[in-house]
């Protein structure tokens, strides 16, 4: 494996994205998180069935904007590691449509080194400007974990945001399956890295299989509390955040246990049938 | 309004010329059920965009014209309409990525007579925009339940259906799942009929809940018959045409019995769950 080279990621120009999307896209966003599995829920409907809706969650931010594929670049030296997603923040400065035009810039926050024989995590955030207003709609903030790629020289990550759950029983739980084509259609919304459909490359990975997107699992987590705090309204939600622990397979149930505190909501989701956290410390800002 | 013979004998429809990308052969496939077992690389083929294939089945929805019987001037009752046969030739291997022309006409109008309904025999071509050449041939029979006695000619009569083998039992069989979310997820195909997502609509059409798009269930037992008889190799079906004899509930499994004579295959396909034949007279020619 090469060793990463920090100044060739700092020299590396980013190119501005503009997009348009489409209600069949957020459709299709909301049938990848899993969302329909009970067509009779009138609850969730309206996010998967557009004449019932179209409901759009904050978290659908994260797939209208740049698909980053400048991480597939080999100029930008980072596709000798597999990547995986560490943390990600959405802050929600005005609803999101369901049909629009983005225009946005990711810039590089941060380049950490967990040190030799460890990870490198690569900071990316992106302001998400509604094209034709210029007005912002929403702030994306992500960690991307690359594996083994510790060791280059690089300053160690600052601490990350992980607020302790709070001791007590979770104040509501919410179970989404995931189908075992989960994230063959979850992908259709944009990611097309090969971890989540070649199963040959996932094992190369150190993983079984291919795996569910981490910000499939992120969806899912913002549906639930969408769902168990602000009456299935997604514009309840001003910042969510979470941070991913552990990969999901698709075919694995996912249950996410929430706490309100104030105008906040502490989660973490796990996989049921192997009993392990796949989001922890999360939190979700609550209001309008 | 009833139907006037020689008004919707002569209906015009538009070419229609599209583009088609992998996202949209991955997504009919999805739609169909393909990649229910995501670590299956012969399911792989079809919804993963490397040396991607697509279905044959595809053709019914590539430049597809729309639910244009809903239009007043035809004079059909098209809240009585269902969908009688199905039918495709394929000339040639439907690309997974490309543009398609897709040629509508009606091919004759069958008056079964008063209380017994009507045929309409709808024919459609998809060209390959590129080479111009004639990849498929789709033959649709639609039931107007509602247009009997019309006054159509006398003396027309529909094709007998394809009789299957009853000297003995199905030599092949083949189990498919489908999802609880599967007519969410094919609708996107283009076909909006809200019988297949709206609870209400459904209920009003006599059915508890909402039923799955038989050219849905069409797609699944030709995956059956792809993967049974032809290796997956979607060259050697040459022919697939069925009659829809019963609805199916997302969630169901679809099990597609098949008698095979040479190259000329008979089939149906039931709902495990409930034991109802869901397609009958089904018949098929593969080469190879």
């Amino acid at each position: 494996m090469s060793r990463l080279d920090p100044s060739r990621i700092a020299a590396y120009a980013i190119p501005p994205y503009s997009g348009d999307f489409r209600v069949r896209d957020a459709v299709l966003y909301s049938l990848g998180l899993g969302l329909g599995h009970d067509p009779m829920d009138r609850d969730v409907l309206p996010f998967v069935y557009e004449e019932w809706g179209p409901k759009v969650l904050p978290s659908f931010a994260s797939v209208i904007g740049d698909p980053n594929e400048f991480l597939h670049d080999p100029a930008f030296g980072v596709t000798g590691f597999p990547n995986v997603h560490g943390d990600q923040t959405i802050t929600i400065h005005a609803p999101i449509p369901a049909a629009g035009r983005i225009a946005s810039q990711t810039r590089i926050e941060g380049l950490y080194d967990r040190g030799g024989g460890s990870h490198g995590i690569l900071v990316l955030v992106e302001d998400l400007k509604d094209a034709a207003s210029g007005a912002l709609l929403a702030t994306l903030r992500q960690t991307d974990v690359l594996i083994g790629a510790g060791g280059f020289g690089g300053p160690p990550p600052p601490p990350a945001e992980r607020p302790a759950m709070p001791d007590r029983t979770p104040d509501a739980v919410r179970r989404q399956p995931v189908a075992p084509q989960a994230a063959l259609i979850y992908r259709l919304s944009g990611d097309y890295y090969r971890l989540h459909v070649e199963p040959g490359y996932a094992r190369d990975a150190g993983f079984e299989g291919p795996i569910l997107h981490g910000l499939a699992t992120y969806g899912v987590a913002c549906h639930a509390v969408v769902a168990a705090f602000c009456d299935h309204v997604p514009l309840g939600i001003k910042r969510f955040h979470g941070r991913f622990t552990a990969p999901v397979y698709p075919g694995e149930t996912l249950e996410t246990q929430m706490w309100r505190e104030g105008q906040s909501v502490f989660y973490r989701t796990r996989v049921v049938e192997r009993d392990v956290v796949a989001i922890d410390n999360g939190r979700a800002d609550l209001g309008t | 309004m009833a139907i006037d013979y020689e008004t919707l004998k002569a209906w015009k429809l538009p070419d229609i010329e599209l583009d088609w990308t992998w996202q949209d052969s991955a997504l009919y496939a999805l739609g169909v059920g393909v990649g229910h077992d995501p670590l299956d690389e012969d399911q792989l083929a079809f919804v993963y965009e490397k040396d991607m294939k697509a279905l044959p089945t595809m053709a019914v929805v590539a430049a597809a014209h729309g639910f244009w019987l809903r239009d007043p001037a035809t004079g059909v009752d098209w809240k009585r309409v269902v969908h009688g046969e199905e039918g495709v030739t394929l000339h040639a291997p439907v690309p997974a990525v490309g543009r398609f022309i897709g040629r509508s006409w009606v091919e004759e109008i069958i008056d079964k007579g008063e209380g017994k309904g009507a045929l309409i025999l709808i024919k459609r071509t998809v060209h390959d925009a590129a080479s111009g050449d004639l990849l498929a041939t789709v033959r649709r029979t639609t039931f107007a339940r509602g247009d009997g006695g019309f006054g159509g000619p006398a003396g027309l009569k529909a094709p007998e259906p394809h009789r299957l083998p009853e000297d003995r039992g199905p030599d092949r069989v083949c189990d498919l799942p489908t999802l609880p979310q599967q007519a969410l997820i094919y609708r996107l195909n283009g076909d909006a009929n809200p019988l297949h997502a709206d609870p209400d609509v459904a209920a009003d059409a006599g059915f508890p809940r909402p039923i799955l798009h038989g050219l849905c269930t069409f797609g699944i037992a030709g995956h059956a018959l792809l993967k049974t008889l032809c290796g997956y190799d979607p060259a050697r079906l040459k022919r697939f045409d069925v009659r829809f004899s019963a609805p199916v509930f997302p969630g169901e499994t679809i099990r597609t019995e098949m008698w095979v004579d040479g190259g000329t295959v008979s089939f149906r396909a039931r709902v495990v769950e409930r034991d109802v034949v869901v397609l009958n007279n089904g018949l098929a020619e593969i080469t190879g």
